[in-house]
């Protein structure tokens, strides 16, 4: 996540004033949660093969 | 008066005698002046740390486990002294049964610009290690998370596991951060001290242990500061974030990660909300 995103866009999302950790990485990393556990997934999956 | 309070008064005229002399007691042949602290119960056994001073100065604590004994002639002797919380007044007589580590509940202190190190009488080399850990894993976190702490961070350096759970309820190290007004106000990490050789929750299996435990409070202290310090927004993040944050920052990777990961990818239950659990 924080090579993905880089440290700007960690810290941004720690200091975000959105209500919730999800609509923070809406606002903050631009994506939907959705995305973001999309790109998790596929990150995982490269990574072990499933 | 009775037979037991006579003994008490034999023992003490003993003791005292013994002081006036100059002359040490048991193992400790410089001792000038003991006193004993009660640190817990009295129904089977009660442990005892005693001050030993020679003059003005402390020389060492040491930390006394002792049994209850109902011999008429006893070993050794205490008591002068009660810690909080209790407040029993021992008038029994022991037998010395062995010593342990180190332990009291007195703190030394070294400090630079951005940290105050606690410590006990004895571990100084522990102190000035931590020291310089501590600012080894400032830089490393400035670099990848840049912050401005208004306090310097407090670090307590617990002898042993058994001071540590007592103290803090952890059984390695915790951190502790306290926000008013937005302001920081508290930046406490409590932590073993680096000479300890047990175990440092897997940790051990890598090089610099304390180092990277340390690191890893030491994050929590930003990252909760600003969640805190916020006028307004979530204050509980998933701990997939914060704890992944803090071992990421501090470069730590332990074997079972990634074994732990694998199962979870296998079993088809990592999600966004508890992918960590």
């Amino acid at each position: 996540m924080y090579k993905e995103y880089g440290k700007e866009k960690i810290i941004s999302l720690i200091k975000s004033d959105a209500p919730t950790f999800l609509d923070a990485i809406r606002k903050e990393l631009g994506i939907s949660p959705a995305e973001f556990e999309q790109g998790w997934k596929t990150y995982l999956a490269n990574k072990f093969g499933s | 008066m009775n037979s037991n309070s006579k003994v008490i008064i034999a023992v003490t005229a003993i003791i005292s005698l013994l002081i006036g002399m100059g002359l040490g007691i048991g193992a400790f042949p410089r001792i000038e002046t003991v006193t004993s602290f009660i640190t817990k119960s009295l129904t089977q056994s009660i442990t005892l740390t005693s001050m030993i001073t020679s003059s003005v100065k402390v020389v060492e604590f040491q930390t006394i486990t002792a049994t209850r004994t109902v011999t008429k002639i006893p070993e050794t002797v205490t008591i002068t002294k009660t810690l909080q919380p209790l407040t029993v007044t021992v008038t029994s007589f022991v037998t010395l049964k062995e010593i342990t580590e180190i332990y009291t509940t007195s703190w030394l202190t070294i400090e630079n610009e951005y940290f105050v190190v606690y410590y006990h009488p004895g571990y100084e080399a522990d102190a000035e290690k931590a020291l310089e850990c501590a600012m080894w894993v400032r830089n490393n976190t400035m670099n990848k998370y840049p912050h401005t702490l208004n306090v310097k961070v407090e670090i307590y350096l617990y002898s042993n596991r058994e001071e540590i759970m007592e103290k803090e309820g952890c059984p390695t190290a915790i951190s502790h951060v306290g926000v008013s007004g937005g302001v920081l106000t508290t930046a406490k990490i409590g932590i073993l001290r680096p000479s300890w050789e047990g175990h440092w929750g897997g940790y051990e299996q890598l090089d610099h242990p304390f180092r990277r435990v340390l690191n890893h409070e030491y994050v929590h202290i930003p990252f909760y500061y600003h969640l805190y310090s916020k006028k307004k927004g979530y204050t509980d993040p998933p701990s997939w974030f914060s704890e992944g944050l803090a071992e990421y920052i501090s470069g730590n990777y332990l074997p079972s990660y990634e074994e732990r990961v694998r199962e979870a990818v296998l079993r088809g239950s990592y999600t966004i909300d508890e992918p960590y659990s």
